[in-house]
């Protein structure tokens, strides 16, 4: 045994790694920004089905049956969690739930993950649809996702041996819809758009068409952000501190946003629309140089394109949320480290927010809310489930949770 | 400095090499390793209020690291920025034994070298491996055999050498 050790570290020698640990905080700083800014891609989606399934769809059918809001007593909200599923949490019983995905291994990233339908799509390397409802997921295929306009269906990059990688648009059971190479192995995708997708150049945003594969549109001309899109609208940023481009994909019209953000940047990432298309949220994240900067939540009249509010959470970074009526957002407001998260939740119509609450600690990265109504939705455990992952018992675990309640 | 940066600090000094080195070992590229070591270290240091709180952040974050390494993706711009950070601080050995040790270990099926690594190279024992690699005991023992006995065809195990997992 230790001649097969010693001749293994001979093999591998002394080791110094090529990074240092300052290499790695910066990382985490880069990760954290990237986490608190995410539910959007998972918004943005529900915002596109619930969109498009109250707008009848043109003929598609949608997998999403969107339920009126109830008016009051909002206490559910729907936050990520990173030992293998998502957690609920009921302000008002101090009750949280952990529901499992299957296929979420321990370390994935929780913010890439979409909601798709009824589906959560996780995974970074191996890509799977994990059901709402529990149960097996299924292996969508290898590569990275971005969120599709086409209901029902993600963007799945594939890099292979070959240098410019594969784009391939699958639907939730792992088929095949569209597939061709990328236009460049130096672009990155960022989000679909219909018929194809939109990749971030050095020189902007590139609109790619799969079917011919061709670059059909540029836009911008510095490196710049795009947000997931809303059917053919595709808003993005190049001076995302000033102006928000809102560009409309079949026309080619672009409407500019001016912006006051004093101090602050614009996360693309969480970007939403508002389920009937009236309004879209963003939140601005305070620049690195602003020690004591707080978050705003920016609301913009979709139609005028005009800001109509801007929400100071009082905290370093926010995610949002939509309710399925378009009336209400709903709030996750990190402190600084990321240990203390606060529910808020805004009135749209008369620009109110309250104040719900802090969520519970130590439970994994809070970076995404879902309305209540999406939490609703989620299975619960059985009363004897409750209270089934105390969480003392959490940390030492290491691997993912079942089914289960705890209180906090 | 505080207490949270001194206890990260030495984390990564005992980690952070045998991550590089254990990851080499699995998946035979020094440059993906240490691409791969760097991203189990950040998400563990990304979740350091759960993770440190551990009884053992070392095996979670080992398992984070095999699990990034055995992911199918070879994103591009990874493997660019690898290559842009490797520098010669830390060449491998290239010594004929050295060169036939590794080609030895990469010749293993995969759930046998990372056991292989697992054990013999970060001396973890039956249990610990099999949290790392979120299997049963029985099953690191099982491969633990058959690797050996594969590594012993191949010339790099002597014959005598042997393992008892019966504490393990």
């Amino acid at each position: 045994m230790t001649l097969l050790a010693e001749r293994l570290d001979e093999a591998v020698g002394l080791i110094e790694p090529a990074f240092d640990l300052a290499d790695v905080k910066r990382r985490v700083r880069h990760r954290r920004q990237l986490r608190r800014a995410t539910g959007a891609a998972v918004i943005a989606v529900i915002v596109v089905v619930a969109a498009i399934a109250r707008a009848g769809g043109g003929g598609t059918p949608s997998r999403v049956r969107v339920r009126p809001a109830a008016p009051t007593a909002i206490s559910d909200v729907l936050v990520f969690d990173d030992t293998g599923g998502v957690l609920t949490v009921n302000l008002a019983t101090h009750v949280a739930t952990h529901h499992p995905l299957d296929g979420w291994r321990p370390g994935d990233q929780p913010f890439l993950s979409e909601r798709v339908g009824d589906t959560f799509v996780v995974g970074w390397g191996d890509v799977y649809a994990a059901p709402f409802t529990g149960g097996a997921s299924r292996h969508l295929g290898a590569g990275v996702f971005v969120p599709a306009t086409e209901p029902g269906a993600v963007w799945l990059t594939s890099y292979g041996k070959v240098q410019t990688p594969t784009e391939r648009l699958v639907d939730l059971r792992g088929r095949v819809l569209l597939q061709d190479a990328a236009p460049a192995p130096a672009e990155v995708a960022v989000t679909g758009v219909p018929g194809g997708l939109a990749f971030e150049s050095p020189t902007g945003i590139d609109i790619w068409d799969a079917r011919s594969g061709r670059i059909t549109r540029h836009l911008g001309n510095a490196r710049a952000s795009a947000a997931p899109a809303f059917g053919s609208l595709l808003a993005w940023c190049d001076r995302c501190d000033r102006t928000l481009e809102l560009t409309d994909l079949r026309t080619g019209s672009t409407r500019h946003i001016a912006l006051s953000l004093s101090g602050r940047t614009l996360s693309l990432s969480q970007f939403a629309f508002s389920p009937d298309g009236g309004h879209l949220a963003l939140p601005a994240w305070p620049d690195a140089a602003s020690a004591g900067g707080t978050a705003q939540i920016v609301v913009v009249d979709a139609v005028t394109g005009t800001v109509v509010d801007q929400i100071d959470t009082r905290t370093r970074y926010a995610s949002l949320a939509w309710s399925p009526d378009s009336n209400r957002i709903d709030i996750a407001a990190a402190s600084a480290d990321g240990t203390e998260v606060r529910i808020l939740v805004h009135d749209v119509a008369d620009r109110t927010t309250r104040d719900l609450g802090l969520a519970p600690r130590d439970v994994g990265q809070l970076s995404a809310v879902l309305s209540r109504d999406d939490a609703a939705r989620l299975p619960m455990p059985a009363a004897g489930g409750r209270d089934a992952c105390l969480p003392p018992q959490r940390p030492n675990s290491g691997k993912p949770l079942p089914l289960c309640s705890f209180r906090f | 400095m505080n207490d949270l940066e001194c206890e990260q600090e030495r984390f990564f000094a005992r980690v952070g090499p045998r991550l590089v080195g254990s990851l080499t070992l699995y998946c035979g590229d020094r440059r993906l390793a240490e691409e791969y070591a760097q991203e189990a270290l950040t998400r563990a240091f990304e979740r350091w209020a759960r993770v440190g709180a551990m009884a053992s952040p070392e095996a979670w974050t080992y398992r984070t690291a095999f699990n990034v390494a055995r992911s199918a993706f070879r994103r591009a711009a990874v493997e660019r920025r690898a290559r842009s950070r490797l520098i010669d601080r830390s060449p491998l050995p290239d010594t004929a034994d050295a060169i036939a040790v590794r080609d030895a270990v990469r010749a293993l099926p995969e759930r046998q070298r990372a056991v292989i690594v697992a054990r013999f190279y970060l001396g973890l024992d039956v249990a610990e491996t099999a949290r790392v690699l979120d299997c049963r005991a029985g099953t690191v023992k099982a491969h633990t055999f058959k690797a050996l006995a594969n590594l012993r065809a191949a010339g790099l195990v002597d014959a005598e050498e042997t393992i008892n997992d019966a504490a393990g």
